[in-house]
């Protein structure tokens, strides 16, 4: 009988055990390769969201008419990589626009190169089928397009692309060009807005400037930072769950290994073979995980739907290989974890006793003040560091430190109670509280791991609400603020002072108008530094209610008088606080300002400073004048006739705020929904693992509530006391796991993000999150002490 | 008052192992006084432990008669019979008697605070069995000995009328168990408990007033000359 | 000369950068197969010039193809590929009633130009890529220039020419003046590429003296040199035996001039075209030379044959080609090397081979 037999015969005799320790392991893969698959898919997402709000420059004749082929051909021999646009809608309501687009130029769009979601671009899709028309879109625009049979519609082949904005077909411009007869065209020369920086334009074209725009890139690169740090947090859960039940199963089979050896198996091959199992565990765990965490991510992410088409159809599978890279990974982690689990039981040394013994509350103390210690110097360092590698290195002593005394306050807080039941209470009950919080002192003992990667998860989901929340509400925020008022109007090229007047005479005039506010743009000089300048009227109702991170009294009428407002980016890089004198240089002019309101400005890498228009010179380098307009109730209003109708708004530009503050709303809604789906996930898998070891953890402790049996304790009473434990302890992590979680998060965007990308987030705290998160924590620790059924096994007080 | 402690006439008791029913005890009978240690002795494997439980209502009889403190055990619920175990009956087995997470002198307060008792005079009983230095430290801190003196201290600090006794000095050295056996039959004695006493060791067995062999699932008196 | 294999690797550059679906493949499939409508090169057609410099829209595919071999004043050695394809996909000419000459967007050709500038042990590359119709790209014949974007070869007064191209990493701007007159290959034009018959037009400025300058990294270089100008159309292609050529185009010292292909297949096919120094111009046979690889390299993509020996007995020749230390892939799906040689042996000079269908 070889060793294999003899290893193989512990899990034939104990099959609940390999099958723990694989559904542990399995759960670990699960969690990480989850949150990988989560990640990924959230980055893709927010990738798309980006390349539609990339900031595109139209190209425009100067002399007023639309541009044309020719016109596409002249600038692309002047070497500027631009791209048509071909957009032709239809008069019949609801039918979906066609956009045509040149496949072999749309790479200078960011919009074009960023794929569909299957590996497959549209462009690659246009281009494979230049042989025949195709219309590219969404399953039910293609529907509606088949169902409304426009002429000639038969002759296109469609294909349905998932990731494509609804009501737009996408084709190869020569098929929309086709079409052009039946619809209402228009041509659009498109150029990404760094190409300038690198050419001119050529003689008798410009460039419509796109307003300051929505360009999202820096907070997006923040979030994406963020999450990927929480996705390293995430492993650290899952390598301590794997780790605490590795450990604590091989620790039962200590007995038959030294049996072994005590026969004269020799260690090295004991070692061998241990070796060997682990590399098999990992194997099969890390296979199985991926594969489930891949499904769950799947399921989560695209909804049941999706799922089940995908269980009927090879789609999924062809779509979405299990990432080998992936896979890979957690093989080496998990097998790297479980051997760092058994480092012990390779050295076939005997471990302390877990038992409650004075000397390990001694020795609970002293790890206790040094962990302590480890927090507070780490802090200390994160409060003091601005290198982000040292803020991320603090906060993981931070993690570590407070992760390992979570289970030690907890059994600190435990004592208390027992000395308390033991002092002050008396009665039938007393002696039986005290039991209990012996009793779950030694869990805290026992699962001290497990329950320190259920403090990190619940960490995790705190700090990743907290930033996710944050993020999509200074959004929120940040939008309302760039897109004030119902409509935007860019005159379509620069108005000196008396025309701009002029101007909002004018428009003040239109019908429907209620307010008009005058923004003018340019650049000045601060300390010798440019930055950009934006000009307006702070008496115009439309600036009400704009946020500031930091304000003297009445704001708006001290701008007019006195003052200037400036964004943090510039507060921080200038030191500049409240009531600070700024002098600044605007053109020629010399001006010196008080600081009266610092504003959040997320999306500007530049300083910025706000100036009443009517200190304005008019010889402002680089002045552009556009024009916020409110309206009288926006629906009634014909306001896309006006270019046409009023011959002094030819050539200029109107946009829905509140259609474009949808978009990009919509745009990130999936992104942070996919965040929130990776806390459940983290939450899930913790508990779940929680509850595997508890399982193995209740068992042990059977023989104590046995003799409880024995010793009078009713079989009831003694199970909702159990339950009544494993809530209790999981609930009181939970409370005391909240601080962390909010420690994480204010890491994140007070700390990391100053240090990374030059600006804070606002922390907010949510609550209504936390009871979330603790009615979490107390079903978990109910699921976990349900699971154990009875805890009474008379078998137990047999002797051995 | 009756002195007759438990009343036991034809008790069967099986398990199933498997498939197969292997009856244990087939028609036990016994009787047991106030005052009366009695040693039950018997070959492994015949049923002394199920007898024990049987007789603190851990298990329940297939059939067959039984009377504890005079109550018939058909009218016992189970909260009746944790009822008697926390205040009457005490039970002591070979080891692991005692809580682990408690000290020796909360496990004594434990046990007198389960029976509902104030006073228990703990420290009085530790000093009793030579064992006052252990109060304060954890069961896997102490000796086998220490801990099973400290468990007959728990059993005592609540003040049964009945002990059942699984193997008391089973996990003993001999020296030990020569000096904890007389601690244990004098306290037995002092209180006037009905004791019955499961058991290998001869010394124990012979202190106590009758001698019973359990053997093919009955008892009978133990004929010293047919079985050595 | 080369046309077939071309084809494939151009549209396979133009599909590149995805795995297609099998249906997809029916693009691809439908060029590869016998063209429907599209004129075939055959015996007996001729070249005729300047129209011959224009495009041919009855054609599949076409090329304008210029080679150089330059050398700065320092001493510096810098080959230059410039080519502008042409692939129709669907016959011409292509008719749209009144606004027939008026741009347009269409979906008849599309054109694809590739860059090169290679030194030794150095090889750099771009590509560019446009629909026909819009005027983005185009050849016109009379005068004669070539475009795609902002890259273009055209022709001045006094039959000078100038190319303009810029990469990310490197550029040139260089005049060029053919020397010696057109020569046509094959009989009048028409160059079999294989013994079966098929082939394409095609005919070449075996002499075009250079000078300008060359953007390596932001640092200037003037330079010149000499080089080849190829000019071929077509619209049949390898036969399914043929696995790719070996071209040379060589410059000798003593002023002659040096075409000559090997396609590589169940049958190699050996032809070429011997250029005197007075531009009069003699086919080859495969009984007239042998042009046999010598060394290997490795490269990027597996072994290549970059040692040749041409033995041309009949002209005097034995020939030692070498290629540049380095590597000269040109990269794609389909990728071709397309490197500068050295000659040595019993005439010295210089020139560029390419070779397709190597290493998978």
């Amino acid at each position: 009988m070889g060793l294999g037999s003899v290893f193989l015969s512990h899990y034939r005799r104990h099959p609940g055990q390999l099958a723990g320790l694989l559904l542990i392991l399995i759960c670990a893969a699960m969690l990480w390769s989850g949150v990988r698959s989560l990640t990924g898919r959230a980055e893709h997402a927010v990738e798309q969201s980006r390349a539609a709000l990339e900031p595109r420059l139209s190209v425009v004749r100067v002399d007023g008419r639309p541009v044309d082929v020719a016109d596409f051909a002249r600038l692309r021999r002047a070497g500027l990589c631009v791209s048509p646009r071909l957009q032709v809608s239809f008069p019949l309501a609801d039918t979906p626009d066609v956009v045509g687009i040149d496949p072999f130029t749309a790479g200078c769009l960011r919009q074009y190169s960023v794929g569909t979601g299957v590996g497959i671009s549209v462009v690659d899709e246009l281009l494979a089928g230049l042989d025949r028309p195709t219309l590219l879109g969404a399953a039910a625009d293609l529907a509606r397009w088949q169902q409304l049979s426009l002429p000639g519609s038969g002759d296109y082949r469609l294909d349905a692309v998932e990731g494509l904005p609804s009501g737009l077909l996408l084709s190869d411009i020569s098929v929309a060009a086709g079409l052009a007869s039946v619809g209402r065209a228009t041509l659009e020369i498109l150029l990404p807005a760094a190409e300038l920086d690198r050419l001119p334009l050529p003689e008798g074209y410009k460039a419509r400037i796109e307003d300051y725009g929505v360009e999202p890139d820096p907070l997006v690169e923040a979030f994406l930072f963020n999450l990927n740090a929480l996705g390293a947090l995430a492993l650290l859960v899952a390598a301590l769950l794997v780790r605490s039940v590795y450990r604590f199963a091989l620790e039962q089979r200590r007995r038959t290994l030294e049996i072994l050896v005590r026969l004269g198996v020799r260690p090295a091959r004991l070692r061998l073979a241990l070796v060997a199992e682990v590399l098999l565990l990992a194997l099969a765990g890390a296979s199985l995980g991926v594969l489930f965490g891949e499904w769950l991510a799947a399921a989560m992410a695209d909804g049941f739907r999706g799922t089940l088409s995908g269980l009927f159809g090879m789609d999924t599978l062809a779509q979405r290989p299990p990432a080998a890279a992936t896979w890979l990974g957690v093989l080496l982690i998990l097998a790297l974890v479980v051997g760092w689990a058994c480092v012990d039981l390779l050295l076939l040394r005997r471990s302390a006793q877990p038992a409650a013994t004075q000397m390990g509350e001694r020795r609970w103390r002293a790890a206790l003040i040094a962990m302590l210690f480890l927090m507070l110097a780490s802090l200390a360092v994160l409060l003091a560091a601005e290198k982000l590698w040292l803020i991320f290195l603090a906060t993981a002593g931070c993690l570590v430190g407070a992760g390992l005394l979570l289970p030690a306050l907890l059994n600190l807080l435990l004592a208390r109670a027992e000395r308390r039941c033991r002092d002050q209470l008396s009665g039938s009950g007393a002696p039986l509280l005290e039991w209990s919080c012996a009793e779950m002192r030694a869990l805290c003992r026992l699962q001290q791991l497990p329950l320190t990667a259920l403090a990190f998860a619940i960490a995790a989901v705190i700090g990743v609400q907290a930033m996710v929340a944050g993020f999509e509400a200074t959004f929120a925020r940040w939008l309302d603020q760039r897109l004030r008022g119902d409509l935007y109007l860019d005159p379509g090229r620069p108005l000196v002072e008396s025309a701009a007047d002029e101007w909002g005479g004018r428009l003040q005039a239109l019908p429907g108008v209620t307010a008009v506010l005058p923004m003018v743009r340019g650049r000045g000089l601060l300390g010798g530094l440019p930055v950009d300048v934006m000009a307006l009227d702070p008496a115009s109702p439309l600036v009400r209610g704009w946020p500031f991170l930091a304000a003297a009294p009445d704001p708006w009428p001290a701008l007019a008088a006195r003052g200037v407002l400036i964004n943090e980016q510039l507060a921080r890089r200038q030191s500049l606080a409240l009531g600070d004198q700024v002098r600044f240089r605007l053109g020629t002019e010399p001006q010196a300002r008080e600081v009266i309101g610092i504003y959040a400005d997320y999306g500007r890498p530049e300083g910025e400073l706000i100036v009443p228009v009517a200190t304005l010179p008019d010889a402002l380098p680089g002045r552009y004048t556009t024009f916020v307009l409110g309206l009288n109730g926006a629906g009634g209003i014909d306001w896309q006739d006006w270019p046409e109708q009023y011959p002094w708004l030819a050539g200029s530009r109107l946009r829905d705020q509140a259609g474009l503050k949808r978009a990009a709303n919509a745009a990130f809604a999936r992104t942070f929904q996919m965040t929130r789906l990776l806390n459940g996930l983290t939450l899930a898998l913790a508990g779940t693992a929680l509850a595997l070891m508890g399982l193995v953890i209740f068992r042990i402790r059977q023989r104590s509530y046995t003799l409880l049996h024995v010793y009078g304790v009713p079989r009831r009473r003694l199970r909702r006391r159990l339950i009544a434990h494993s809530m209790l302890i999981t609930g009181l992590l939970g409370l005391l796991a909240t601080p962390l979680g909010i420690f994480l998060g204010w890491v994140l965007v007070a700390r990391v993000n100053p240090a990374a990308f030059g600006w804070a987030l606002p922390l907010q705290l949510y609550p209504g999150f936390w009871l979330q998160v603790w009615l979490a924590c107390l079903l978990i620790g109910g699921f976990v002490g349900a699971l154990m059924r009875d805890p009474v096994r008379l078998e137990t007080l047999k002797n051995e | 008052m009756n002195d007759v402690l438990i009343q036991a006439r034809d008790l069967c008791m099986s398990y199933r192992t498997g498939r197969e029913r292997i009856g244990v005890l087939r028609g036990l009978s016994l009787e047991l006084r106030r005052g009366e240690a009695v040693a039950v002795i018997g070959p492994s494997g015949s049923g002394k432990s199920t007898l024990l439980n049987l007789l603190n209502g851990l298990l329940r009889p297939d059939s067959g008669q039984l009377r504890v403190f005079g109550r018939e055990q058909a009218e016992l619920g189970e909260g009746d019979w944790a009822a008697l175990r926390r205040t009457r009956i005490a039970t002591l087995f070979q080891d692991g008697n005692l809580i682990p997470t408690l000290t020796v002198a909360r496990n004594i307060a434990f046990r007198a605070g389960l029976a509902g008792l104030e006073q228990h005079g703990g420290q009085a009983l530790l000093e009793r069995l030579d064992i006052a230095d252990t109060a304060q430290r954890y069961p896997d801190q102490i000796s086998g000995g220490q801990r099973q003196r400290a468990a007959l201290a728990c059993a005592f600090a609540m003040q049964p009328e009945l002990m059942l006794a699984d193997e008391p000095t089973g996990s003993l050295d001999q020296t030990t168990a020569q000096r904890a056996i007389p601690l244990f039959f004098d306290a037995i004695r002092e209180r006037a408990l009905g004791a019955l006493i499961v058991t290998h060791n001869p010394e124990l067995a012979r202190r106590c007033d009758r001698i019973l062999e359990l053997r093919q699932g009955a008892l009978s008196p133990w004929d010293s000359a047919v079985s050595s | 000369m080369n046309s077939a294999g071309r084809l494939l690797l151009l549209l396979v550059l133009l599909l590149s950068g995805c795995e297609q679906p099998a249906d997809r493949e029916a693009s691809l499939t439908a060029l590869r197969e016998s063209p429907e409508g599209f004129t075939q090169a055959a015996p007996g057609m001729t070249v005729s010039l300047p129209e011959g410099m224009g495009a041919h829209r009855d054609f599949r595919l076409e090329w304008w193809y210029l080679t150089a071999n330059l050398r700065s004043s320092d001493g510096e050695r810098f080959g230059v590929q410039w080519t502008l394809f042409r692939i129709g996909l669907r016959p011409g000419p292509y008719q749209y009633g009144a606004q027939d000459k008026e741009p347009g967007w269409r979906r008849d050709e599309i054109w694809l130009a590739h860059a090169a500038l290679s030194r030794p042990g150095d090889h750099r590359f771009a590509a560019r890529s446009a629909r026909g119709g819009t005027g983005q790209a185009g050849v016109t014949a009379q005068p004669f220039t070539a475009w795609i974007d902002h890259w273009q070869l055209d022709s001045h007064e006094e039959g000078r020419w100038s190319l303009a191209v810029e990469g990310d990493d490197f550029a040139y701007r260089l005049q060029l003046q053919p020397r010696l007159p057109a020569v046509l290959h094959g009989e009048r034009g028409f160059s079999a590429k294989s013994a079966s018959g098929g082939g394409s037009m095609y005919f070449s400025y075996p002499l075009l003296a250079i000078d300008g300058e060359v953007t390596v990294d932001g640092r200037r270089f003037e330079v010149s040199g000499q080089g080849w100008f190829d000019r071929e159309w077509s619209s049949q292609y390898l036969q399914p035996d043929q696995e790719g050529w070996d071209w040379l185009a060589l410059h000798l010292d003593d002023g002659r001039h040096l075409m000559l292909f090997r396609i590589r297949g169940a049958e190699p096919y050996f032809t070429g075209t011997l250029v005197a120094a007075d531009g009069s111009a003699r086919s080859l046979g495969a009984d007239d030379f042998s042009l046999q690889p010598r060394e290997y390299r490795d490269s990027r993509f597996g072994k290549v044959p970059v040692v040749w020996q041409l033995q041309l007995p009949a002209a005097g020749l034995d020939l030692d080609i070498r290629s540049w230390p380095g590597d000269y892939w040109n990269p794609g799906r389909l990728r071709y090397w397309e490197g500068p040689v050295g000659v040595s042996g019993s005439h010295a000079g210089e020139g560029y081979l390419e070779m397709t269908g190597y290493g998978g």
